[in-house]
């Protein structure tokens, strides 16, 4: 019941009820429903219910340090958040002050769509989430692309110990060939 | 014959054509409608206006007609197992919506016509018959080499929707739903397309997948509607961009769950499918498309960008993104609120929007929140109902309205009579 009730308060587009709720439950599963509280804060372009979203879910999963210091489960955790983002930005337009929510919390999926060339050279160098850790300390890497990420977190038991062994091997390393025989195109269900 | 004409009308011949129906035997009604979107395509206007004279005079010649229908009756006795063999066993539409099917010739035809009805409101799908398409056609069909998985805004998926080709049936069946939109002064006609995956037509299971949207015509444009996903059929303006409006994005206005959530499991454990005609399975995009076909025929015009917000749309949606009064996400399957009729889909809803607008001002009051949303949520997850029970279902969403009320007020008037007795006591002992 909780879930439906911060899914409602989102979608309510109320703040101050999203602010009180969870600073009185620590334990909101934020992935609920492929991450409908983040959905809803894009839907109505409020940047301050990302802001409040985003520290929660980072706290939640201790995420508020070096990439390289994450555990496997921490890994997870985060490519699940920036698979959720990915879906949003796909699905709304994404404004300046939602981009800014997202440089402060070190999220940078920015996309230049006004010029369409400069777009199509930008599939060219596929969708480069950009990260810099928390702190003075800077790291930039490369995370996969929308279908890479898919695989690496809603896989089955055999497809989840191949994609470990995958980051652990270093996300640059990762094999596209292997990875693309992966199924898993929920997005594109038709009916 | 056929393609005699198509080249005359690629070469703008107007009288080499005219010669040619003046004594033409050979010709359908499907050919020339085949005809018509086939001029529509090059921009042939006159040629359009001459194939649809000719469409008249074959009208008014019977013997032309060669058809070959199947009526309800037909389909709900499987006569020649034609029911079986298109699968209508498998669909959730209201078997009495689909009035009868049409093939030209026989039913080893690659396209057919399904007519839907209720009231007076049709629809007419233009079909492939799944079970016969060439599959030995679609193994050429290849995912785009640039394609990136992921679209991430209007002018990515756009840039890829471009360059996906239509396949050559796709444009037949095309032009035919385009050739019948002119001849008929019908305002939408429901059509298959393949469904694709970064451009490459899906056939992984040895057969092709369909997917179908709606086309609505009006000031001689042609919008297409998907039911689902606007990004699967953008490709469609590729057949004449001047003539067919698709949507780029990713706008969803159905969806049923999917096949790893629980309720999808469970779905799928329990009917090998999660849509279907059972009422707690999901309706499938053909009914969905027939409920916006049905919704949208009496508009004069509609704005695609905007098309979410058109009342038919939020109605029909089962995805709270796009219907934000929704009180229950697509967990619910809630078939009712996508009901045929008017006066039920209405209904449903405006119940709908008033139980969301309770549980709204309810949670003001922390402590009766939960209550509410409990006994709400029962009721939701029992809204299935045949549409024979619509009645019922509608009674029932009633029932939770008032009884939602009940509780509110009297947890008010219960605050109220203890502030007034806090009050009283502190003005006595004053």
């Amino acid at each position: 019941m909780k879930n439906i009730q911060l899914s409602n308060y989102c979608r309510w587009n109320n703040c101050a009820s999203v602010t009180k709720f969870l600073a009185e439950n620590r334990d909101i599963d934020m992935n609920y429903e492929n991450g409908i509280y983040f959905k809803f804060a894009f839907k109505h372009n409020n940047n301050d219910m990302l802001d409040i979203l985003l520290p929660y879910y980072y706290n939640q999963h201790n995420l508020d340090k070096p990439i390289e210091d994450y555990s496997l489960e921490q890994k997870k955790s985060k490519q699940a958040l920036l698979q959720i983002l990915e879906e949003c930005v796909e699905t709304y337009d994404l404004s300046k002050e939602m981009t800014e929510v997202l440089k402060k919390h070190s999220i940078d999926l920015s996309n230049d769509d006004s010029d369409v060339d400069e777009l199509e050279e930008s599939f060219e160098n596929s969708i480069i989430i950009s990260e810099k850790e928390h702190g003075s300390q800077s790291t930039t890497h490369h995370t996969p692309e929308k279908n890479e990420l898919d695989d690496l977190i809603n896989h089955s038991n055999a497809e989840i110990k191949h994609t470990e062994e995958v980051i652990l091997l270093g996300q640059d390393s990762l094999n596209k060939a292997d990875i693309s025989t992966f199924d898993n195109h929920e997005v594109n269900q038709e009916l | 014959m056929k393609s005699t004409i198509q080249d005359l009308i690629k070469q703008s011949d107007h009288e080499a054509i005219q010669d040619i129906l003046m004594t033409q035997t050979e010709l359908s009604k499907t050919d020339i409608h085949q005809l018509i979107g086939f001029a529509e395509y090059n921009t042939q206007n006159n040629i359009v206006s001459i194939l649809q004279e000719a469409e008249k005079g074959l009208m008014q010649d019977k013997s032309t007609s060669t058809y070959i229908e199947y009526s309800q009756k037909d389909l709900q006795q499987n006569k020649n197992g034609v029911a079986t063999k298109l699968g209508l066993h498998k669909r959730s539409v209201t078997p009495t919506t689909l009035e009868k099917i049409i093939f030209d010739d026989s039913e080893e035809d690659l396209f057919y016509k399904e007519i839907y009805t209720h009231k007076d409101n049709s629809v007419t799908r233009f079909a492939f018959n799944e079970q016969l398409l060439p599959y030995e056609k679609f193994t050429d069909s290849k995912k785009l080499d640039s394609w990136k998985s992921s679209t991430k805004s209007v002018a990515a998926i756009k840039i890829n929707a471009d360059r996906i080709k239509l396949h050559e049936l796709e444009s037949d069946l095309l032009a035919k739903a385009i050739g019948y939109l002119e001849y008929s002064q019908q305002k939408t006609v429901i059509i298959d397309i393949f469904a694709r995956d970064q451009g490459k037509i899906k056939d992984d299971s040895g057969l092709v997948e369909l997917h179908s949207v709606v086309l609505f015509k009006s000031n001689a444009k042609i919008y297409v509607i998907d039911p689902s996903n606007f990004s699967f059929s953008c490709h469609l303006s590729n057949f004449n961009a001047d003539l067919i409006i698709t949507k780029y994005s990713t706008d969803k206005l159905y969806e049923p769950p999917s096949g790893k959530s629980e309720i999808g499991k469970k779905l799928v454990d329990k009917y090998k499918s999660i849509t279907g005609s059972s009422s707690d399975q999901y309706r499938d995009c053909i009914d969905i498309a027939v409920k916006i076909a049905f919704s949208i025929n009496t508009k004069l015009d509609i704005d695609l960008d905007n098309i979410t917000k058109l009342d038919a749309i939020q109605e029909i949606s089962n995805q709270q993104e796009i219907n934000l009064n929704l009180p229950f996400s697509s967990n619910v399957a809630g078939r009712i609120k996508q009901a045929t009729d008017n006066d039920v889909r209405k209904l449903t809803n405006k119940l709908l929007v008033n139980i969301d607008k309770q549980i709204k001002s309810i949670s003001v009051y922390q402590d009766l929140e939960e209550l509410i949303l409990t006994q709400s949520y029962k009721t939701f997850d029992s809204l299935y109902y045949k549409p024979d029970d619509y009645k019922k279902g509608i009674s029932d969403l009633l029932k939770l309205s008032c009884s939602n009320e009940k509780i509110f007020d009297e947890y008010k008037n219960k605050i109220n009579t203890e502030l007034c007795g806090e009050v009283q006591s502190y003005i006595e002992g004053e």
